[in-house]
């Protein structure tokens, strides 16, 4: 297993992240002016990490997982450790709910985060997997890619201008079957490297560019999109 | 008398990671000598008499790939790990196909591919695919093409019958593009902590001197191997020239 810590993060769900932080802090914060008995600081931090500790249940909504709190573990430790001691439950049991409290705090950041990343990030449009265009150039994939040199000022122009079209891959398949037209060639003998998303988008996906070189199909894990520009963007 | 004992603890301390360093983390000074490697093997390898040491390749400073042939003529392999400060024999094998050595599962650049060809007549190179084979799908959502990847890489057998080589560097980028795409994060985490295998598959082939496909000829001891130490060594798959494009 390995942690990729990838430097071309989500921005959003990073920021969305911070502000669900800075969001518990103010509150804690609040809640320890309003207290009358005042407690040690460190211990009130523990009590609300602790409180956040709970029982989920993670839900994929498309390509994102909502984790909803159900059951606060975290809350009912606090309970049995802190009751040993008169009164020692009562100044702190507001913190603990406050902690469990804030995964709902993080899961309604998260949904109004959603939507965010998609309006900054269109899904659909080509600029957003190309987006960084230096040090690009395209590697032959299959022994039908004969060309080796990539236009990059010619990709960079058309990449706001491609069209997304649909495909029939069942179509695209047999068409290579030997037998037929262009049996033995691959539609898309090349791939395009070097080009990453745009940045803060953590959209990374597999860019193939087609025979003619007007072509690219991009290929997430979610799915795959195919683009048609007006000119090829090989060397001429 | 406390700041003395402080003071005997940390050298104490000290010692301790330096000798844990020194046992664990060593790199080694020298390669095992070839009758070293003779008697090794022999002994890993039930039957087996080594007669010459072809080579040691080392594949990084600590990882080497020592071929040899026996006295019945098979053209082995020996793969070798330098651990607690000793070369410790990872597997031996009676050659015959060649192997990728995965030094570091996570990191292809340090993948090597060895092999030791029995010499014959007919075959001057051998040739090394990446092969992912061409697929398609369809749902309510999203159709999906995968396109067939099939990229070579041909080492002459000319002047040497045995070697290693790394990857490609089109091979590298192509791994690289694809562990991206699988890891991208998704909206609601910024930590990826998934390692996914790779969809390309690697194969060979032997060809004559006009790439017509040969077949080589076997040991008798071809194929047989012994494993010791848990290292990713694994076959190739043979690729025959009528599926290839």
């Amino acid at each position: 297993m390995a942690v990729v810590y990838d430097l071309n993060m989500n921005v959003i769900a990073l920021i969305a992240k911070a502000i669900g932080y800075a969001l518990l802090v103010l509150l804690v914060a609040r809640l320890y002016k309003k207290q009358s008995k005042q407690s040690p600081f460190i211990a009130v931090i523990l009590v609300v990490l602790i409180g956040l500790f709970s029982f989920t249940i993670n839900i994929p909504i498309n390509d994102s997982i909502i984790s909803l709190s159900i059951l606060p573990l975290g809350v009912w430790i606090l309970f049995f450790i802190l009751k040993r001691k008169e009164g020692r439950w009562a100044t702190y049991r507001s913190y603990a709910w406050l902690g469990f409290g804030a995964n709902y705090l993080f899961l309604a950041i998260q949904l109004f985060a959603i939507p965010i990343h998609h309006l900054v990030y269109p899904e659909d449009k080509l600029e957003t997997y190309v987006a960084v265009v230096e040090n690009t150039a395209i590697i032959s994939t299959h022994p039908s890619g004969k060309e080796a040199c990539l236009d990059e000022k010619r990709l960079i122009k058309q990449v706001t201008t491609a069209k997304e079209e649909p495909f029939y891959s069942e179509e695209w398949y047999y068409e290579t079957f030997v037998g037929s037209e262009s049996g033995g060639n691959e539609r898309f003998p090349y791939l395009l490297i070097g080009a990453g998303p745009k940045w803060g988008s953590g959209l990374h996906a597999l860019t193939f560019i087609e025979q003619d070189g007007k072509g690219v199909l991009v290929s997430t894990r979610k799915h795959q999109l195919y683009y048609r520009m007006e000119d090829s963007v090989f060397c001429r | 008398m406390k700041k003395r004992l402080v003071m005997g603890l940390a050298a104490f301390l000290v010692l301790c990671i330096g000798f844990i360093y020194w046992f664990y983390f060593s790199i080694p000074s020298s390669f095992p000598t070839d009758q070293e490697v003779a008697e090794r093997i022999n002994k890993a390898f039930p039957g087996a008499v080594v007669s010459t040491v072809l080579d040691k390749l080392p594949a990084d400073e600590r990882h080497l790939v020592i071929p040899f042939i026996s006295e019945e003529d098979d053209y082995g392999l020996s793969y070798w790990v330098w651990e607690q400060r000793e070369w410790k024999i990872a597997e031996v094998d009676g050659g015959g196909r060649p192997k990728i050595w995965k030094v570091d599962v996570k990191d292809p650049s340090s993948y090597r591919i060895v092999w030791n060809i029995r010499p014959d007549q007919q075959t001057h190179s051998v040739s090394f695919y990446a092969v992912q084979h061409r697929n398609y799908s369809w749902g309510d959502e999203f159709e999906r093409y995968v396109p067939r990847v099939q990229m070579e890489k041909e080492v002459l057998l000319s002047s040497s019958q045995y070697g290693m080589i790394a990857f490609p560097e089109e091979w590298l980028s192509y791994l690289e593009s694809e562990q991206q795409a699988s890891t991208s994060t998704s909206h609601g985490s910024t930590l990826t902590s998934m390692y996914m295998d790779s969809t390309l598959q690697f194969g060979w082939n032997l060809y004559d001197e006009a790439k017509n496909e040969t077949h080589g000829t076997w040991g008798r001891r071809s194929g047989e191997s012994y494993s010791f130490e848990r290292e990713n060594i694994e076959f190739l798959y043979s690729v025959y020239k009528s599926e290839l494009e």
